[in-house]
């Protein structure tokens, strides 16, 4: 009991800290932070999707796209506010991940990433050359989001938005995780023929994947909106497919907490060699060979491989290794 | 009618090169099972390297042609060697991701080394372009027609004809076989990734006089290798040869009957149908 008491201070001196943020940053900082949080929504995502339930679906950015687009053109065709066409992301997104997963249900492996990879690059046309619908090639600015007449203005302001937006998510994807639909993932992951087997009926469960892939892809492009407060088509395009990749594998497949460590770094790293901006995707390509070599398991595996042995078992517990 | 002969050889020259790239591709993910998302960024570095040969240090053709196929089939070895080997038993997902790895690795070389804007660089021979009753053949497509010709009849020749084409076959069937009889499939290995590299530098030199060569040109050349080895059946070498001509032809159809920008979408358009009404392509047999 104490030990369990002794845990939730800890949870909500942490969530007091998340709240805190804003007091101690500038703006550009703070425009990072908010972005490491929008990012770890869309990486949840392709986790959930590529490390929990084992399906090579590349298509995170393509939602993120969709979810973007969807709450943009809402808000600056119809001029509805930001709350419903965030949830209108969401839903837009959940529909669209639906369609594509009827087709990819049917698909293994390399055939299932291809066509994710198409259906991604395939949005992104359709952003760029349907100007009439899209506003073409140059993107669009956002208006900001209101609430009773705050005006959520600054990327300080934003913040908040994120935060409950992405812990609302997280905390709701977490559970899934660890409830009989988790473990299905899991089960499907390991071996698809045992798990049809053991009654788990896979088709559905790759299905739900797929939607959930979809609604945390939607409503992070719901919030991207106002954090970036003007999107583009290349947003959305070949580059932040690899970068969502390279996040979930930095993290090492299937572990909640490496993909949280390789969020931020994944975000930050960019920022950090602005300077040398000719060498960012050189110094980029080298990292992710260089983490390939040397630490095949991602964070998560180095945090396996070097944390005390009665951590060990506590992290090993949580969430098992892809293979 | 013209319209449509000229539209015809073009497509059908400019498929030829896409065949070149995804036959490359696809030796190297039947024998190896990786499949190189960085390999649009070896046709582009084949392309550079080209360039670099002929017109900045100013080479002669066949030299700079042999220099380039030198230091491309070098730079496939050294990758297998260097990172494809030591992670021969990883989880796919990590060897994808380490050729994904190559992609910003070359991306970013090419952008350091010859900077972003485009070059054009001037056709491999040149002859007046001629008039055969209405379609035009220029110098640039008489080259990689002759070159492609060349190639393909010295593959078929290595791959039936010799014993090393034999040892080939016997290793692509089956690895563990091959290697039970003695054949040493680590070397074969490495040798499998420089001619793939090698394929694709040569699709990269004969294309850059007609698409311009610069930094971000790999991403396209990807996606039509995709769709070429969808079409032909995944893993199946003769369907890919014969998926990257329909390639060639089908997106220049689609430009100039139905909508110009479409020509771009082509690729994908084709993978996902494919996929979703012959999923086994036109010479492939169903293994997924």
């Amino acid at each position: 009991m104490k030990g369990s008491r002794s845990k939730y201070m800890i949870q909500a001196g942490f969530l007091i800290l998340l709240f805190c943020i804003p007091l101690v940053t500038n703006n550009y900082e703070q425009y990072i932070i908010n972005l490491i949080f929008v990012n770890f929504l869309v990486c949840l995502g392709l986790a959930i999707i590529l490390g929990f339930s084992g399906q090579f679906a590349f298509a995170s950015a393509g939602f993120l796209g969709v979810g973007a687009y969807t709450a943009g053109l809402f808000m600056v065709r119809l001029g509805i506010s930001y709350w419903p066409a965030l949830l209108l992301s969401g839903f837009v997104t959940l529909v669209i991940a639906v369609l594509l997963a009827t087709i990819g249900l049917r698909l293994r492996r390399y055939y299932l990433a291809i066509t994710t990879i198409s259906f991604t690059l395939c949005m992104r046309f359709f952003y760029v050359n349907a100007g009439k619908l899209t506003l073409g090639p140059s993107g669009f600015n956002i208006p900001h989001a209101t609430l009773f007449g705050f005006n959520f203005n600054t990327d300080h302001r934003v913040y908040y938005i994120v935060l409950v937006v992405v812990l609302l998510f997280s905390v709701l994807s977490w559970n899934i995780l660890r409830s009989k639909i988790g473990r299905a993932f899991m089960a499907i992951r390991d071996d698809e023929e045992a798990a049809a087997a053991a009654s788990i009926d896979v088709k559905k469960y790759k299905l739900l994947a797929f939607a959930i892939c979809g609604v945390l892809g939607g409503i992070a492009g719901g919030l991207y909106t106002q954090v970036l407060g003007r999107i583009t088509p290349d947003e959305f395009g070949m580059l932040p497919i690899l970068l969502h990749f390279v996040i979930v594998v930095l993290g090492g497949l299937g572990s909640f907490f490496g993909l949280m460590i390789a969020t931020i770094i994944v975000t930050i790293i960019p920022e950090l060699i602005r300077a040398f901006v000719e060498f960012q995707e050189l110094l980029y390509g080298a990292i992710i060979v260089l983490i390939i070599l040397v630490a095949p398991g991602g964070i998560y595996g180095l945090m396996l491989k070097y944390s005390p042995i009665r951590w060990r078992e506590k992290l090993h517990g949580s969430v098992e290794k892809y293979s | 009618m013209d319209m449509l002969l000229q539209i015809l050889i073009t497509g059908f020259v400019i498929g030829s090169c896409y065949s070149v790239v995804s036959v490359g591709m696809t030796i190297l993910f039947q024998t190896t099972t990786v499949l190189n998302f960085g390999h649009g960024e070896c046709v582009m570095i084949g392309a550079f390297i080209f360039y670099t040969f002929q017109f900045m240090l100013g080479a002669s053709l066949p030299v700079a042609i042999i220099l380039t196929m030198f230091s491309c089939i070098i730079i496939g070895a050294l990758m297998d060697r260097a990172v494809f080997r030591p992670i021969v038993f990883a989880p796919h997902v990590n060897v994808v991701l380490a050729t994904c790895g190559f992609l910003y690795l070359y991306r970013g070389l090419a952008r350091l080394i010859w900077k972003s804007k485009p070059r054009f660089p001037p056709t491999l021979i040149d002859i007046q372009p001629m008039d055969l009753g209405g379609v035009i053949v220029t110098s640039q497509d008489i080259a990689i027609l002759v070159s492609v010709f060349l190639l393909a009849s010295f593959f078929i020749w290595i791959f039936l004809f010799t014993e090393t084409g034999l040892k080939m076959r016997a290793a692509a069937q089956s690895l563990r076989g091959a290697a039970l009889v003695g054949i040493n499939t680590e070397n074969f290995f490495t040798g499998i990734w420089g001619v793939s590299v090698g394929a694709g530098a040569i699709a990269g030199f004969l294309l850059g006089p007609i698409f311009s060569i610069h930094p971000d040109m790999g991403e396209s050349f990807l996606l039509r290798a995709f769709a070429a080895m969808t079409l032909g059946g995944f893993g199946n070498i003769g369907g890919a040869a014969i998926g990257g001509i329909i390639m060639g032809i089908v997106e220049n159809l689609v430009g100039l009957y139905i909508w110009t920008p479409l020509k771009e979408v082509a690729s994908y358009m084709v993978i996902v149908g494919v996929l979703v009404f012959k999923p086994t392509g036109i010479l492939g047999v169903r293994k997924f």
